[in-house]
């Protein structure tokens, strides 16, 4: 049997959603259980500095309980959203500089490849995705986590792997090519 | 960087946050009246987000959850805050008058010694059901990681066969399964209608010799999607075809009802 058909239903994350525009904190509680550990872990590998990286979590899901109702579930993925955000503040914390995307909820809709929004389809979907990463080429892998985890550009990549430029583009350009076609076939 | 002129890598690059800084702004400019490479760049936000998976999965401390959770009823306190606060300065007397009545001062006060141990004791109950809450917690965690591990030995092992489910005759709808058979792991997904309450779809695996054997039974969402994740099989069991059918609310040790999905093993 399904683990979803065992126990509780979870709530779909639209409808918590919606309980925290009614300023329901278990909603809060049960969005920040899902999700709390995916939006620390990357604030964690981006700064490596626990204290940073919880003070970053809290914020994040603080900002999603002050602002819930300009979210729309129906156009973009909370789970998308959180984590754009983690990677985002903890890449400006890190660099010292700031945002450089809109972190409006309205105008920065994310959008994961279709199915992860199904609780165990996500699970099934995030495993895709660390195959396809794990399947890069290690130099393009390199590349794009030094890219996503560090925040740097492509002069600084070639800079601290000391690759000439046009190589550290085309690495970036042939890994983002591969994602592409294994997440959204 | 007018309208459309955008390479469709500069997408992925933008998400990455590589893109110059000012063909940046004039995507974000742009994607506000262009529905199109609106949904590009949030399909890309997406596929970047994805690289997040390569960071080792931490459990934040459990005093995150409640600093935030204080913050957040925090908002309602500040009114009772007022009053109390009033009460208080209510209560201010000379400091004569306040040794007359001293026994006033200390009747309340071991009243509220009595109740604050009370309330201890109560936190300290509390306490220990959150504790034994969170031990339970970390226990569903510690399988969650289990079956991640079984889930991605099954996605990447060579030997997982994909068998697409297509509808049987008069239905309608659309699955896939990933078997393994030496690892007796699998994964069901799938685009199915609706059904009455006191109806399951049942997914099964019909092996090479013997009856069929039950693979699951589950609900669509509200938007027809539905997954069956890691059921409990045995190792080495060849199959040969997986069928959907529809089954009584549970589901049933074999198959009675019409089937919906079937695909063979190729």
């Amino acid at each position: 049997v399904s683990r979803a058909n065992q126990g509780r239903p979870l709530a779909a994350d639209h409808e918590l959603i919606k309980r925290l525009v009614e300023r329901d904190g278990d909603a809060l509680s049960e969005l920040y259980d899902r999700y709390s550990a995916l939006v620390y872990s990357v604030a964690l590998r981006v700064l490596r500095d626990t204290g940073a990286a919880e003070e970053i979590l809290q914020d994040i899901f603080y900002s999603l309980w002050e602002k819930a109702a300009r979210f729309d579930g129906t156009r973009g993925s909370l789970a998308g959203w959180l984590l754009v955000m983690s990677r985002n503040r903890a890449i400006s914390r890190l660099r010292r500089r700031g945002p450089e995307q809109s972190e409006d909820m309205e105008k920065m809709t994310v959008a994961f490849p279709a199915g992860i929004e199904q609780d165990l389809g996500q699970r099934a979907l995030l495993a895709t995705a660390r195959k396809a990463i794990a399947d890069l080429a290690d130099v393009q892998r390199e590349a794009i986590e030094l890219a996503y985890f560090e925040g740097l550009t492509h002069s600084e990549i070639a800079q601290r792997t000391g690759q000439p430029l046009g190589t550290i583009k085309t690495r970036v350009r042939t890994a983002l090519e591969i994602l592409k076609k294994t997440l959204n076939p | 960087m007018n309208a459309h002129q955008q390479r469709e890598e500069d997408f992925d690059l933008y998400a990455l946050g590589m893109l110059e800084p000012g063909d940046a702004a004039e995507m974000e400019a742009h994607a506000q009246s262009c529905v199109d490479c609106a949904e590009k760049m949030a399909e890309a936000r997406g596929r970047i987000a994805l690289l997040s998976v390569t960071a080792p999965l931490v459990t934040p401390g459990e005093d995150v959850k409640r600093r935030l959770m204080e913050r957040v009823r925090s908002e309602a306190r500040p009114a009772a805050a007022v009053v109390v606060a009033g009460a208080g300065s209510k209560r201010e007397r000379p400091e004569r008058e306040k040794s007359r009545w001293g026994w006033w001062v200390l009747a309340p006060l071991a009243v509220g010694l009595a109740a604050a141990t009370v309330l201890l004791w109560m936190e300290n109950s509390r306490m220990q059901r959150e504790l034994a809450a969170l031990q339970q917690e970390n226990s569903a965690r510690v399988a969650i990681a289990h079956e991640d591990r079984q889930l991605v030995a099954l996605l990447t092992a060579p030997d997982t066969v994909r068998v697409p489910l297509a509808p049987a005759e008069g239905t309608t709808g659309t699955g896939e399964v990933r078997y393994n058979q030496r690892q007796g792991t699998l994964v069901y997904t799938g685009q199915l209608g609706a059904l009455p309450p006191d109806k399951s779809y049942q997914l099964w695996l019909v092996p090479a010799e013997g009856s069929p054997i039950s693979a699951g039974v589950f609900t669509p969402d509200a938007s027809g999607n539905s997954t069956v994740l890691l059921p409990q099989l045995g190792t080495g069991i060849s199959a040969k075809a997986f069928a959907v059918t529809v089954e009584p609310a549970g589901g049933v040790p074999a198959p009675t009802g019409p089937k919906v999905l079937i695909g063979a093993v190729t």
